[in-house]
């Protein structure tokens, strides 16, 4: 094929199309113009006033607590489907993967309207719980997926090995299955942890008076230009935040080098 | 030898139900049963305060034919079909550079791709309000270049929120195109181009109905995605930019009208549906089934520990 | 000789076909006893079934009298070398190979004196703490074998262990095998599909196809003396002749091959049924040339035949010849006048060196 720079060139122009408004916002984070347009000095003042902004901290705790019970429960359903449709065939596993696969694809408002109306019919109070039970759902199909592609490199003639030698099933999952696969299910929380934190649209449909979470906080926020600073700044953090976890996730999904 | 003894061996189903039940359960009950209740709920009637009346009727379903909806429907599509036409465009030449570069530098773009797609959707949707605000660095450029008069609004415009649709999405195409890509046997270019075809015609002839499958994918997951939208719109747009994704919002949370809501989301996945449906079927009609028969029975625990 | 180890009426079914088709064996203590047969012959499948990795749907395993068939895997006294190995990636050489000690509960160092003594066994003294990525095939191979031994199972099953490695190195480590099954004192049940392994390591093979034995026997037994035209054609080189008339007689029977005239055959073993088609098998070093013989001591058949073509194989040349329109091979010595294509030859057989079988079976791949 011949050595054509197109293909090159425009993948470049897409990652800068991709880095440039996140790198402008952290720039503008510590620029003292309200606005960003143009460079009116460094100052700390943006992030003085975050810190000092309550509501904002009060959002992040409750978003950290949904984001770590959803993580649990998403990582421990997630790691049995994952099981089941790695080592099973079958009518039951082929229903079982297009229930787990089509979340994938559901578009965020579908899944928020859809649970609103079991929530609402079924008299569910809008709160910690609905959220939690939301993130949940949609984190499950993640952490399965990334569980699956781990298994793919699982050799179960370990486990066979581990039985011939005289394992029992107890002593074969905790050490054969469970060692090797954990750095899987470290990546897959670290994803359902960073989806839960991000989640918007769904949380917006489910969510009560009293759960606010960081992104519906930051929703309002945005409509008002006073805050427009504050935000920067929040971002910045968060931006580095997901930065540190997406690496984490990302080495611990790779196999293991064998 | 004596006739043998019959042994019936204990090939339990228990420790798959016991594995599938969880995830089976949980889905069927918060995204399976939600998705068909979103469907009879259309025919729900509304209670004023909120919530659901008490009997049924066909209003909501007859209201989807008025005003504002077909002009709304007919926006998002158009929105979405021509968003999911730049993604393709733009993801192709992506896609085609990370499956022909090395492993390290593959490895390096690919997660150089991701990293922006990790961070919080609201701030990369944030990021783009800022830097289109009038006052921001993006007009401030753009005016002193004289690229743009000194009235015009990068916000509040259609160009603007297809951009940054565009922006958002991107990345869901890039992944399934990413994944075809790499499993294109690229020696079959070399065998087109020894055979005299010129590097266009290997591309229209050969590369593009060898990742047909991908290309079906992207767009499938982008048009989809698309239709959906609602933050973007909002915050990028203005009132004449409203999508579905926030008429939607707006009828279930502002209005309280639940039952309309349910009837445009329901038609909004009858509208997801049909072009998967219409891929399904192309591809069933297309490939011929091929079974194939083992020697060896699979290992499962169950064979390994028998219950 | 006691029957240590006994399969009775064992039948697996997978996919709607019968992979075990009621086989039914008795192995002998502290023999090698090699299951060997084309892939899809079910030898895999019941190795697994002998080790509890997989359930049989009807017959008995019994080990020194005891029903073993359905015992879990983790309870019957019998190790396995997987074909891959199955190291654990993420423990060392030494506690891979203290695993199944681990697993009994034994006290650390008794674990650790009967890995030394393992290690020292299988000729790998200091690799305890490496890795199983840092280990060659061989290495890797011998680690299995002493993972399984340390727990002096009663058996010891061999799924195909030579079968990833290449040819040098898997004849070092048949010898290794020999010479380590002569020092610990266990079964070994060897299941592989090259015939010049289960015939250089084994006491005794069964030959399989389609999940049946089609024959039991030492290595002599089988190499001479095949009951069955698959065991003539699996094992070794043979020669095929098709047969149109076959007259039985007490000591000899008379054959008709078309092209080439009659011949004098032994009575075979088995009684192939004289109205269905029929064949002898010749093995190609029974053929011998009519000029090397001395004054023949009893009945001789000979034939005509003429050489097609002739391929070197360093120690021997092989000839391809036609006689009466079939297709033979024949192997000349390096010692021997060289034959060249187009030369007239004339061959003769002993009637004790030719097999009739039935003609049902497929026909033999052509040798070469």
């Amino acid at each position: 094929m011949s050595r054509s720079r197109f293909p090159t060139l425009l993948t470049i122009l897409v990652l800068l199309f991709f880095h440039a408004p996140l790198v402008v916002l952290i720039l503008n984070s510590f620029n003292t113009s309200r606005f960003g347009g143009s460079w009116e000095g460094f100052t700390w003042k943006w992030y003085d006033l975050l810190w000092k902004n309550a509501p904002v901290w009060k959002a992040f705790f409750i978003s950290l607590k949904i984001a770590a019970a959803a993580t649990l429960t998403s990582v421990v359903l997630g790691t049995f489907a994952a099981l089941a449709l790695h080592w099973y065939r079958g009518g039951l596993q082929r229903t079982h993967g297009w229930l787990v696969g089509l979340p994938l694809l559901a578009p965020d408002v579908l899944m928020g309207i859809s649970l609103l109306a079991i929530f609402a019919s079924t008299g569910v109070p809008l709160g910690f719980g609905s959220i939690w039970i939301a993130h949940t759902t949609f984190c499950l199909s993640y952490v399965t997926m990334v569980m699956l592609a781990r298994l793919q490199d699982f050799d179960f003639s370990l486990m066979e090995a581990a039985a011939d030698l005289g394992a029992n099933r107890w002593q074969a999952f905790s050490r054969v299955l469970l060692p090797l696969l954990w750095p899987g299910i470290l990546g897959g929380a670290l994803l359902a942890f960073s989806l839960s934190i991000d989640d918007f649209v769904i949380t917006f449909f489910v969510s009560g008076a009293g759960s606010t979470t960081l992104p519906i906080l930051i929703s309002s926020m945005m409509k008002t230009s006073r805050n427009l600073p504050i935000i920067n700044a929040l971002s910045t953090l968060l931006i580095a935040g997901t930065f540190l976890i997406a690496a984490l996730s990302y080495r611990l999904s790779r196999p293991p080098q064998s | 030898m004596n006739p043998a003894v019959a042994v019936s061996p204990s090939r339990s189903r228990l420790p798959e139900w016991w594995l599938t039940l969880p995830s089976l359960l949980w889905l069927g009950a918060f995204f399976a049963i939600p998705l068909v209740l979103i469907v009879v709920l259309s025919f729900k009637t509304a209670d004023l305060r909120g919530g659901l009346g008490p009997g049924w009727s066909l209003d909501a379903v007859r209201n989807l034919t008025e005003a504002p909806y077909p002009e709304l429907a007919w926006r998002t599509f158009r929105v979405s079909a021509l968003s999911t036409v730049y993604c393709l465009c733009l993801a192709l030449p992506v896609a085609w550079c990370l499956a022909r570069a090395t492993p390290r530098i593959g490895q390096l773009l690919l997660l150089l791709i991701v990293v922006p797609f990790f961070t919080n959707f609201l701030i990369r949707v944030f990021a783009w309000k800022s830097l289109l605000h009038p006052e921001g660095p993006l007009s401030a450029w753009l005016r002193n270049w004289h690229l743009i008069g000194a009235d015009t609004q990068l916000l509040n415009n259609s160009g603007s929120v297809m951009l940054v649709m565009v922006y958002t999405n991107l990345p869901f195409a890039i992944f399934p195109l990413y994944a075809a890509t790499q499993k294109f046997d690229f020696t079959l270019l070399e065998a087109a181009r020894d055979l005299g075809a010129s590097p266009t015609r290997a591309f229209f002839r050969i590369f593009l109905p060898g990742i047909r499958q991908g290309l079906l994918s992207a767009a499938f997951m982008v048009f989809v995605c698309t239709m959906g939208q609602y933050v973007v719109p909002q915050v990028i747009g203005g009132t004449g930019d409203e999508m579905l994704g926030a008429k939607i919002a707006q009828r279930a949370l502002n209005d309280r009208n639940l039952p309309q809501a349910c009837a445009l989301a329901a038609a909004l996945m009858l509208a997801g549906l049909l072009p998967w449906l219409v891929a399904k079927l192309w591809q069933l009609s297309r490939r011929p089934r091929i079974s194939t028969v083992s020697t060896v029975a699979p290992s499962t625990p169950a064979n390994v520990y028998p219950a | 000789m006691d029957d240590f180890l006994i399969l009775d009426s064992v039948f697996r079914h997978y996919g709607g076909r019968a992979v075990v088709d009621g086989i039914s064996l008795q192995i002998q203590r502290g023999e090698v006893f090699s299951l060997l047969g084309p892939s899809g012959c079910g030898k895999t499948t019941l190795l697994r079934m002998i080790a509890g990795l997989d359930l049989p749907d009807s017959g008995r395993i019994l080990l020194q009298g005891k029903d073993l068939t359905r015992t879990p895997a983790h309870r019957r006294p019998v190790n396995t070398v997987f074909q891959n190995y199955a190291l654990f990636p993420h423990l060392t050489v030494a506690e891979n190979i203290g695993f199944g000690l681990e697993a009994a509960k034994r006290d650390k160092s008794g674990i650790a004196r009967e890995v030394t003594r393992m290690l020292e066994l299988v000729r790998l003294t200091g690799y305890g703490k490496k890795r199983p990525s840092q280990l060659s095939g061989g290495e890797k191979q011998r680690v299995a074998i002493a993972r399984a031994l340390v727990n002096q199972p009663q058996v010891l099953l061999l799924d195909e262990p030579l079968a990833a490695l290449d040819l040098k190195l898997r004849q070092h480590l048949l010898l290794e095998l020999r010479a380590l099954h002569a020092q610990v004192d266990t079964t070994f049940i060897y299941v592989t599909h090259d015939q010049g392994e289960a015939m250089s390591l084994s006491h005794r093979i069964a030959v399989l196809h389609s999940g049946k034995v089609e024959q039991v026997g030492t290595p002599r037994e089988i190499y001479e003396h095949p009951r069955t035209s698959r065991v003539a054609a699996f094992i070794g080189d043979t020669n095929f002749l098709p047969v149109t008339k076959a007259v039985p007689g007490q000591e000899f029977w008379t054959v008709q091959v078309p092209g080439l005239g009659a011949f004098q055959i032994s009575s075979p073993i088995t009684n192939p049924i004289s109205g269905k088609p029929l064949k002898i098998s010749i093995r190609p070093e029974n053929l011998r040339l009519w000029c090397e013989m001395k004054p023949p001591a009893k009945l001789l058949n000979s034939f005509p035949a003429t050489v097609a073509e002739t391929v070197y194989f360093g120690t021997h040349t092989l000839c391809l010849i036609d006689a009466g329109g079939h297709r033979l091979t024949l192997p000349f010595p390096l010692d021997a006048p060289p034959a060249r294509k187009g030369d007239s030859l004339q061959l003769v057989f002993d009637p004790a060196d030719a097999l009739i079988f039935e003609s049902g079976d497929p026909p033999a791949p052509a040798p070469v």
